[in-house]
């Protein structure tokens, strides 16, 4: 038995045996992993090794070909996205997925979609608890902003912001549904070296909050510093997983870096 | 006329107007595949196809072959203009916009048509005569018989083009990805351009080929091409096997449907078709499953 | 989807300009365009022009409805004039030939059309955009038709007429000054609704759909619910314009909800500017005014509206207001480069 199904429990993620095919193309093969709660765990492995796949299939954007996904040990593999942002996992994109139509703030907003309930009748009548609520969500939103550094510029409209900005604005808005879990695609990519040392800082300081942190990177010097674990995939398996220093020196991972030899 | 025989008369004129939802059908989906475009001045192809023959046959009496060869030129080069002027020139790109360009631009065509031959339906004589041949119990005209030879030797050109001349496959390498294709060198504004092109060219020929057999005026073609349009959704958005199926079928079911239920909801039946197809098998009949990836 | 999003650089003119008319200044719009409504009919006396804004006034209900459609939520249909029209028959039949009170009867059509509009809608907008578009639009040319064969119940093309006019206990709207105040205390409450939805939880998801529909979803938006919901809400605005119609011009016939209807209330939102609820009313208002300045020279009508389509689709694709605004942005900062390198 691995040592998942020994101790499921201790896992707040976990995935049994998942796999999935595109057509002709297994992008996962038979991925079994778990992570932890309150850690911050990276998936790390050569391009096309499927991190973005295994994200896409806990977020729910496609189901796995078999295999399932287990949060706080129930299955969410046959979710739609929104109902797993219901549950508590939010997630970041690595090609920037803002709304560019909207301003900052109101970015900020729709992330607190899923902690507020007024619907479209209620809506259309701006009936006070619409009111109230309205308010609320201003409120929040702009101390989600001052977490983030962003506060100032709450009314811009978000293209406006710099490249940096606007990966801290993806998270703002990915963290304003005070998720359990959050799935950072790429965080740093095309970050200058300052930037990828802030969003450290920023991403520990989530953990501190309480945030179960899963994140897909390249940049391997901030992979190893912020990590408390590290998955390592190539070819759509699982090839090593265990602290950075461990995965450091461990051969399988060091001969899919450099090839054999 | 017996049960059969009325039937394999339905299916005759089925097949005939069947054909010429193929050829839009190919033309929508040249354009579709190559930029994701509604072409709405497909109507007015089609449209423009008969009225070309009306002016170049009927009225200046040129032979046939050069009256066909013309008719089909002047509605190729109208496409290429239509894509080299307002829709390169949009400073939109977003689909909508064009879509709603192409639009506004099959309006100004059609009024355009409205005042130079008035609203009037115009006469396109058949190509060789109208001399009913009969099969089966089933009459046939000549016209008939262009139809399908000329549609079927337009399937077997575009089946050459598009799959042993370099031009053809660096069109269907555009329409696949067309990043891709921009980084091998193949020049995708170009290939844009011929796509519209083609698809007038189509068009054209689909409504120069009916219009002996159907009315033809400043906008016939409209519904033709509608329907020519749910044709390619029945057959497979972007599927060129699709769309000559699609257009066949869906020509078939409509002939059948007006012959053998109701004649006065014809022109709902094609649509009726589509609106199934989107809600039961929206891949059309031989399409793919698309997926979404991030 | 990409593509379909990908006017939001274009839009972004839009909100700018609209950003100045944030919640205070709204009312302040809001306030004038009420007492506009209370005053025009005082100090314009000529019935044509009175008839002409009417019928500004229903088209603005139809497209303020369709702008959150396709300005807000992204999505484009070409199949309004059917729900226009569906409006107007049901209303038509059932007062008429039924005797059913109007007003109930108004709410009952908004309820049939919303529910036809769902079962349009829904399975079409789980797919990508142009399924909608090509669904739209077949379903709008069968109900055109059916409309014009099922002659018995709907008089056919020659219309039906002897529609009774609407009334509130003894007042009987019956003139077109009585309906200019009808049509445009609904319009005044079509555009308030808008803007209260726009600037709340559900205009946000909706807006959010239009910006990147993957990361709404990601974020706890339904898409397909919001996107179903907004289409049938939009469906509704259409239905009961048409009821107005109906009972505003007593007569009505299948020629006046056909497929090149759909196109004209969508090219006034895009004209007026997709997002702009301010501008779905300038698109109608600018677009059936030329409407009725072209009816004269009937030949040229087609031609003429197709050319400022184009033109303005082409020059000004974020909607001639903004179009023009931001024209105006670049000659001042011209002439005021000008001035500081003449100096």
């Amino acid at each position: 038995m691995n040592p998942i199904e020994r101790n499921p429990k201790e896992f707040i993620l976990r995935g049994d045996h998942v796999s999935k095919t595109f057509g002709g193309v297994l992008a996962l093969h038979d991925v079994s992993l778990g992570i932890k709660g309150n850690e911050i765990t990276a998936i790390i492995g050569p391009n096309g090794a499927g991190k973005t796949t295994l994200l896409n299939l806990i977020t729910g954007i496609y189901p796995p070909t078999s295999g399932k996904v287990l949060f706080q040990g129930e299955g969410i593999s046959e979710l739609k996205p929104f109902q797993i942002a219901f549950r508590g996992i939010t997630r970041t994109f690595q090609n920037l997925q803002l709304f560019q139509n909207m301003t900052i703030l109101e970015n900020v907003m729709v992330g607190l979609h899923t902690r507020t309930q007024s619907e479209f009748l209620s809506c259309l009548a701006y009936l006070p608890k619409v009111r109230r609520e309205e308010k609320i969500v201003k409120e929040e939103g702009h101390s989600i902003l001052r977490f983030l550094n962003l506060e100032r510029k709450a009314d811009w409209l978000s293209s406006s912001l710099s490249y940096g900005e606007q990966r801290r604005l993806e998270i703002a808005r990915a963290l304003a549904g005070n998720p359990k879990l959050m799935l950072l695609d790429e965080p740093v990519a095309g970050l200058s070296g300052k930037e990828t040392e802030e969003m450290a800082e920023l991403i520990l300081k989530i953990k501190e909050n309480g945030v179960t942190i899963m994140l897909v990177e390249h940049d391997m010097n901030f992979v190893m510093g912020v990590s408390d674990k590290i998955i390592v995939l190539n070819y759509g398996q699982k090839i090593s997983e265990g602290t950075p220093s461990e995965v450091q020196r461990d051969p399988t991972v060091i001969k899919a870096y450099l090839g054999e030899g | 006329m017996e049960q059969h025989e009325q039937i394999l008369q339905y299916l005759i004129s089925g097949l005939t107007i069947g054909a010429i939802y193929a050829l839009v059908a190919l033309g929508f989906n040249i354009i579709h595949n190559a930029t994701g475009i509604v072409n709405f001045v497909q109507c007015e192809f089609v449209t423009l196809g008969g009225m070309m023959m009306y002016t170049f046959y009927t009225l200046l009496r040129f032979p046939i072959p050069l009256s066909f060869f013309l008719s089909t030129a002047t509605v190729t080069l109208l496409g290429a203009l239509i894509e080299r002027g307002p829709i390169r020139m949009a400073k939109s790109k977003a689909i909508i916009i064009l879509v709603f360009i192409t639009i506004g631009l099959s309006s100004v065509i059609r009024g355009t048509a409205l005042l130079t031959w008035g609203p009037d339906n115009v006469p396109v004589p058949p190509f060789s005569g109208e001399v009913v041949i009969r099969m089966f119990g089933a009459a046939i005209l000549p016209q008939h018989l262009w139809i399908f030879g000329i549609t079927i030797a337009v399937v077997i050109l575009l089946r050459y083009f598009f799959h042993r001349t370099l031009i053809g496959k660096a069109m269907r390498a555009t329409a696949f990805n067309r990043r891709a294709a921009s980084l091998v060198g193949i020049s995708t504004n170009r290939m844009i351009l011929l796509s519209f092109a083609m698809s007038g060219g189509l068009g054209a020929i689909g409504g120069m080929i009916i219009a002996p057999v159907t009315t033809t005026s400043y906008d016939t073609g409209i519904m033709l091409a509608l329907k020519g349009f749910a044709a390619a959704i029945l057959g497979g958005y972007g599927n060129s096997t699709g769309a000559i199926v699609g257009g066949l079928i869906l020509g078939v079911l409509e002939s059948l449907g007006a012959g053998l239920i109701s004649s006065k909801f014809k022109n709902a039946f094609a649509f009726l078709i589509l609106l199934l197809v989107l809600f039961f098998k929206p891949t059309g009949l031989l399409g793919h499953g698309e997926t979404d990836r991030v | 989807m990409e593509k379909q999003t990908g006017y939001k650089e274009v839009n972004s003119i839009v909100i700018q300009f609209m950003s100045f008319f944030i919640r205070k200044k709204e009312n302040l719009f809001l306030l004038l365009f009420a007492l506009a409504i209370i005053l025009i009919p005082l100090g314009v006396k000529n019935k044509y022009y009175i008839l002409v804004m009417n019928v500004v006034g229903l088209n603005t209900i139809v497209v303020v409805g369709l702008n959150l459609l396709i300005g807000f939520a992204g999505q484009i249909s070409l199949g309004h004039a059917a729900f226009y029209g569906m409006g107007a028959y049901l209303s038509a039949v059932l007062t008429t030939t039924y005797h059913l009170p109007p007003w109930p009867t108004i709410l009952i059509a908004m309820i049939a059309t919303g529910t036809v509009a769902y079962f349009v809608g829904y399975p079409s907008l789980k797919l990508k955009g142009h399924y909608l578009v090509m669904a739209t639009l077949g379903f709008s040319i069968i109900v055109n038709i059916l409309m014009v064969e099922l002659d018995k119940i709907t008089g056919g093309p020659s219309g039906f007429p002897g529609i009774p006019p609407l009334s509130i206990g003894k007042l009987v709207f019956d003139n077109d000054f009585k309906n200019f105040y009808l049509i445009w205390t609904f319009v005044f409450f079509s555009i308030l609704l808008s803007f209260n939805l726009v600037h709340s939880r559900v205009g946000r998801a909706l807006r959010a759909i239009h910006g990147s529909e993957i990361a709404a979803n990601t974020l706890g938006v339904d898409t397909d619910k919001y996107k179903t919901k907004v289409f049938v809400l939009s469906a509704m605005f259409a239905s009961l314009a048409g009821s107005l119609y109906a009972h505003y011009i007593t007569f009505i016939s299948p020629r006046s909800f056909d497929f090149y209807y759909s196109i004209q209330v969508v090219t006034m939102v895009i004209v007026g500017g997709m997002g702009s609820i301010w501008g779905s009313f300038f698109g109608a208002g600018l677009l059936t005014l030329l409407s009725e300045i072209l009816h004269v020279a009937e030949k040229y009508n087609i031609i003429a509206y197709g050319a400022i389509l184009t033109l303005v689709l082409v020059f000004f694709p974020e909607g001639v207001g903004a179009g023009l605004y931001s024209v105006w942005q670049r000659w001042k900062i011209k002439t005021l480069t000008k001035e500081s390198s003449n100096k």
